[in-house]
């Protein structure tokens, strides 16, 4: 039951991963001069569904590892937080097409929907820590715990944008660049325990951390916390040739897409001459999008490992290069509007006419992967496991 | 050894939160109360799933920190009540119920961002615009300018407000009107029989006129309505400073 209730929530992670597709289509199609749903469907709608179903699609996967690798048999407790995760999925699904979603950025789930998402989450908690007592479960469950306050965080009433701004490194950031790729190197390492997973979560740790709360640049050793990630990342890759080795193309995938926001993107906002120029622009879309696409493509890499598939596959390739496009053409992006916009002052609806040709290489880049994944998904479901 | 290394590094991470928010600027001040109220409407018509203010939102539209500064709140009120109007060709935002009420907490808010807030003169590096180009809003070559000649300050202060959505100030900038590099110089030689300042000021005051070659006749033309005389030479003031080569 264990092991079918896990393969059934990886398929839902791959199907909501669909319809993030599908969001993140019409939020680049909103980017193009001519839109003919500006007013009908706008901006906000859109963006807001893509950011939902992103998180729901990772929570949702890494759930779903984690029950595979840490609950066996059957359990009462289980097969409820199974219903009720299924039932507020549905519910935030319902809530977004009736447009209940709240307006604040990348945290628009409504309070309610916040509440039951937290109840849910101790639900699967109390579940993880009666599991299997197998080794870096901790890290897991610190993981789990890092998620939980963050969304705890978001429900504070927030009256002024300055004190919201200080707490989105622990609401957002928080999960991002520290519980997610925290949890996904559990992952990575119960898919294969050759790793030194407590060398590399501690690393980890730390450097989500520094990445977390780089946009305050708060600390007067901000240029610091800038040096000190750059040999970090090469520590990091010294831990992670390891799995190269294997031949596991979506895990290899993952940590290069980890590399890059947390390494690259992460290093240079936390640079406070680079950081004030570049907060604000795609680089910050993209950094948490490619943070998401790391944790993804290692679900992704269980799945494959699941079903007996093939991991270098067509759909690999197709999904891999439509990642890269679109965040080469997001980076290019990013970069140009910090430089145009902050440095030479140039109007931003100037900048955006200039970057048009980025957003649709991001579009191409989005219609590759998003095929990649709808393929990907109709596989999963005509397997029966 | 290994749990308590990852242990160790936990703790430092939560040293670190602590500390960044414990010190970070703004923390636990209190905001006038039309403020949060024009806050809490920011986020009720989902402004920030578009705009930024201090980098934090969404990045379809610009960033409003200092928006009030260089746009003034009659330019705020006419857009918020119809955005439409302003850019027909570029980027719509959606037309919301709003109430004058609202609107005004609104602008208290973006007030507060331009000027009140603990971190309001440290960012962004440049205040960011809309439209145009130039770096005119730096803040430092407004403090310049006052101190050497405030006419031209207070001109340059009503140009970003009235003039900059259309005209730039490059060389070679087309937005919808000519841009005004070198106009000091191309006024005096228009052939009109005025002088440079005349012939600006006139343009300002009956845009259709004289128009340049290859522009449409769509200047507004309620300027002498909207603007003081003042403030008409305080733009032209300004103007004037834009001579060739500089």
């Amino acid at each position: 039951m264990a092991k079918r209730i896990a393969y059934q929530m990886l398929v839902q992670a791959s199907l909501l991963l669909l319809f993030y597709a599908a969001a993140s289509l019409f939020t680049g199609v909103k980017f193009l001069p001519t839109d003919a749903l500006a007013t009908s469907l706008p901006f906000m709608q859109v963006s807001a569904l893509k950011h939902i179903l992103l998180d729901a699609a990772l929570l949702t996967g890494l759930l779903g590892a984690a029950v595979y690798f840490l609950v066996v048999g059957d359990s009462p407790l289980l097969i409820w937080a199974y219903r009720l995760w299924t039932v507020f999925l549905l519910a935030t699904g319902v809530a977004g097409v009736l447009g209940y979603f709240e307006g604040r950025h990348m945290l628009e789930l409504p309070y309610y929907l916040d509440i039951a998402q937290l109840v849910v989450l101790v639900l699967w908690l109390l579940i993880f820590v009666q599991g299997k007592a197998n080794m870096a479960r901790e890290i897991f469950l610190a993981a789990l715990l890092i998620i939980g306050v963050s969304y705890s965080f978001s429900l504070i009433p927030i009256q002024s944008p300055l004190y919201d701004r200080i707490l989105r490194v622990l609401m957002v950031n928080g999960r991002y660049f520290l519980a997610y790729p925290l949890a996904a190197v559990v992952i990575a390492y119960w898919m294969k325990p050759d790793i030194q997973v407590y060398q590399v979560a501690s690393a980890m740790v730390i450097l989500g951390s520094m990445v977390s709360i780089a946009p305050l640049t708060a600390t007067g050793a901000v240029w610091a916390t800038g040096i000190i990630i750059a040999p970090l990342i090469f520590l990091f890759a010294l831990f992670i040739t390891r799995m190269t080795i294997s031949g596991d193309y979506w895990g290899n995938l993952s940590l290069v897409l980890m590399m890059l926001s947390l390494g690259v993107l992460g290093a240079a906002f936390a640079v406070p001459a680079l950081g004030m120029h570049m907060l604000g622009t795609q680089l910050t879309e993209v950094q948490y999008d490619l943070a998401g696409w790391a944790v993804m493509s290692l679900l992704f890499s269980l799945i494959c490992q699941l079903s007996e598939d093939n991991h270098q596959g067509f759909r690999f390739w197709l999904i891999a290069a439509g990642l890269v496009t679109s965040a080469a053409a997001l980076i290019i992006a990013g970069v140009a509007q910090s430089f145009m916009e902050r440095v030479l002052s140039i109007g931003y609806l100037d900048t955006q006419n200039t970057i048009l040709s980025l957003y649709i290489i991001w579009i191409i880049g989005i219609l590759l992967w998003g095929f990649g994944i709808l393929l990907q998904s109709f596989r999963l479901l005509r397997r029966d496991i | 050894m290994n749990r308590l290394l990852f242990g160790l590094s936990l703790f430092i991470s939560f040293v670190l939160f602590v500390y960044v928010i414990g010190n970070s600027q703004g923390a636990m001040g209190s905001l006038p109360q039309e403020v949060a109220v024009g806050y809490q409407l920011w986020r009720e018509y989902g402004c920030e799933s578009c705009h930024t203010l201090y980098g934090q939102g969404g990045n379809y539209a610009p960033d409003l920190t200092h928006i009030y500064t260089l746009r003034g709140e009659d330019y705020l009120r006419e857009f918020m009540v119809n955005p439409a109007a302003r850019h027909p060709n570029q980027r719509l935002m959606p037309r919301f119920t709003i109430t004058q009420e609202e609107i005004g907490s609104i602008i208290a808010m973006l007030r507060w961002t331009s000027n009140d807030s603990p971190i309001a003169e440290s960012w962004p590096p440049n205040p960011i615009q809309v439209l145009g180009s130039g770096g005119f809003a730096s803040s430092q070559s407004s403090a310049q300018d006052a101190i050497n000649n405030p006419l031209v300050a207070e001109g340059r202060q009503i140009y970003s407000q009235r003039c900059a959505s259309c005209h730039a100030i490059d060389e070679g900038v087309i937005l919808v009107g000519p841009s005004f590099y070198g106009l000091a110089n191309r006024a005096a030689e228009r052939g009109t029989g005025q002088s440079a300042e005349d012939y600006i000021r006139d343009s300002i005051l009956y845009p259709s006129d004289y128009l340049v070659e290859g522009y449409g006749d769509l200047m507004q033309k309620n300027f002498a309505e909207v603007l003081s005389s003042d403030e008409i030479n305080a733009i032209t003031a300004y103007l004037m400073t834009f001579t060739e080569g500089e």
